[in-house]
């Protein structure tokens, strides 16, 4: 091959993960006769390097995902201390270049593509507690950015409104402080275990995201204030659900002090 | 006294950065084809200086940028002022047509020419290295500026190269008096490890006095090598070498490239500078 052959099915290795997989393989079986494209490209450049240009293929993805990473910071930190960045761009690479070929991806479906492949990844590759810690920092990183741009809870046929869009999640491991020590930079990093709710809510006053820690109890008649239904039906909920004896009217006090605490409002 | 320069690459909290700690840094590098996507970053300059860093030419590619990327990259020397034109020893973009001589026809497809939007080490060889040389000249004279050319990070070998990243910069100083080196000692750091070479024997190695410009970032060990990593610290061995370097030439310009993290922490960033300064500084 001349030169600029050579680069340039160096080139089409990178930019096609299809041929690239398929190059791969060819290079890994035993020297055929049936001179397909795969073959040809395969005893080039040898499967060792191969290899490594399916690692920088991974590398070049990651790279383009640097203007993620303002919405991601804390994932992609935890992604690269676990050692497990590079192989999910690898991972991630031809669902990505496949997605990017019309140009680059608005934001929401860059994640919506982003979320399940890590999910996915995740599970074959990690073990329980790094999965659940990593999808915890991406749903957690996610809310931040995604909450104060979606539309306002539809308040129409409800008693209770969100003063901003609110939303209560369950954690099982500490990821605001660890998003606190990721921040400063540290490397080592010792995330907590710990089952708690979240409670966000985006404030469009000043655009910002207020993250307040709530008990269960809280967390269960907060979404379903949140969903509009009645003391009646949350009562009658909270003793289905976790065997909680409560009053329809302990719950409408309940509702008054979330008015005062700024969560909800009654409908003007 | 020559003094060396020292700067930062572009990020997003370069702005607020320059603008609390006024004489921090004495430039900043911004990527041309950051101000082709979005002008607005070259505000800058109402602060700071501008030097300008470019990873479009396709130096050792057989596809020259188009018109419109070329006349925006001369638009924006002359906006910048800047003294020089950083550039990668790479290509990024390959006409993929050329059947003549190939292996399978199938090789080559329609979705060809390829751009792979980041820059790939070239073949090390005699006409690779001949277009460098002519492409690096003619981009100099027609930006009316020096352009240096940047050493890559080496993650696995070209087929056909004939000779060493080292003995190919080695032989386009030789072959070009003109063109100007921008070292980026990270790179340089990994292709070592990457290849199992001592980083200081290789430093050694090279025409240190053509060295203009050095970049300095973060490394990555991942998968059993090394990797660019400008969301992380430089490490001990890269400070190491730029004091090696240091004591056998005074570049012009130091750049720390922590520009991957918009919330890489700012006291590591100004911590960073004091330690290149105190490097660099002048001996008397």
């Amino acid at each position: 091959m001349s030169p600029d052959q050579t680069q340039a099915l160096v080139a089409k290795c990178i930019v096609d993960p299809t041929f690239l997989a398929q190059v791969v393989n060819a290079a890994a079986l035993a020297e055929r006769s049936d001179v397909t494209s795969e073959f040809a490209a395969a005893k080039e450049l040898g499967a060792e390097e191969c290899q490594r240009l399916q690692q920088f293929q991974g590398f070049i993805t990651k790279v383009k995902h640097n203007a993620l990473r303002r919405v991601l910071p804390n994932t992609f930190r935890l992604l690269s201390s676990t050692g497990l960045e590079l192989r999910f761009f690898m991972y991630f690479a031809k669902a990505y270049i496949i997605a990017r070929q019309a140009g680059p991806l608005p934001c929401a479906e860059h994640l919506d593509l982003l979320g399940p492949a890590l999910a996915a990844f995740l599970g074959d590759t990690a073990d329980v507690d790094a999965c659940t810690l990593t999808m915890e920092m991406f749903e957690h990183e996610r809310t931040l950015h995604d909450l104060p741009l979606s539309a306002a809870a539809a308040a129409a046929n409800t008693r209770w409104v969100a003063i901003g869009n609110c939303v209560v999640v369950q954690r099982h491991f500490d990821v605001v402080a660890l998003a606190e020590e990721l921040q400063t930079g540290h490397s080592s990093v010792c995330p907590r275990r710990r089952t708690h709710y979240l409670l966000y809510q985006a404030l469009p006053a000043d655009a910002t995201t207020r993250i307040r820690e709530v008990d269960m109890p809280t967390a269960l008649i907060l979404n379903q204030l949140l969903a509009g239904r009645s003391e009646a039906d949350i009562a009658q909920q909270m003793s289905a659900t976790i065997g909680c004896v409560v009053t329809a009217e302990e719950i409408g006090v309940f509702a008054d002090e979330a008015i005062d605490a700024g969560i909800i409002a009654e409908p003007a | 006294m020559l003094k060396t320069a020292v700067g930062i690459a572009h990020a997003d909290y370069a702005q607020g950065l320059v603008r609390t700690n006024p004489g921090l840094v004495d430039f900043v590098e911004i990527p041309f084809e950051q101000l082709f996507r979005v002008p607005s970053a070259i505000e800058i300059k109402s602060l700071v200086p501008v030097v300008l860093h470019c990873a479009s030419l396709s130096m050792a590619g057989d596809v020259p940028p188009d018109e419109e990327l070329t006349s925006a990259l001369e638009r924006w020397v002359r906006e910048t002022e800047t003294p020089w034109l950083g550039e990668h020893l790479a290509y990024v973009r390959a006409d993929g047509r050329i059947l003549g001589g190939a292996a399978h026809e199938a090789l080559l497809d329609a979705s060809a020419p390829y751009n792979v939007g980041y820059t790939v080490n070239p073949q090390y060889s005699a006409p690779i290295l001949e277009r460098v040389v002519a492409n690096g000249e003619a981009w100099s004279q027609r930006l009316g500026i020096p352009v240096l050319l940047e050493n890559g990070p080496t993650y696995f070998s070209m087929p056909g190269s004939t000779m060493s990243q080292f003995e190919f910069i080695q032989a386009l100083c030789r072959r070009s008096k003109g063109l100007g080196l921008l070292l980026d000692l990270s790179h340089l750091m990994i292709t070592c490890a990457n290849l199992g070479l001592d980083a200081m024997e290789m430093l050694r190695l090279l025409p240190l006095e053509r060295v203009v410009e050095v970049h300095v970032s973060g490394i990555q060990s991942e998968g059993g090598m090394s990797w660019d990593d400008h969301g992380k610290r430089a490490p001990t061995n890269v400070f190491e070498l730029l004091a090696a370097l240091r004591s056998r030439v005074q570049p012009r310009a130091v750049t720390l490239e922590y520009n991957w993290d918009a919330g890489f922490p700012l006291d590591a960033v100004v911590e960073d500078v004091s330690r290149v300064r105190e490097i660099m500084a002048p001996t008397s």
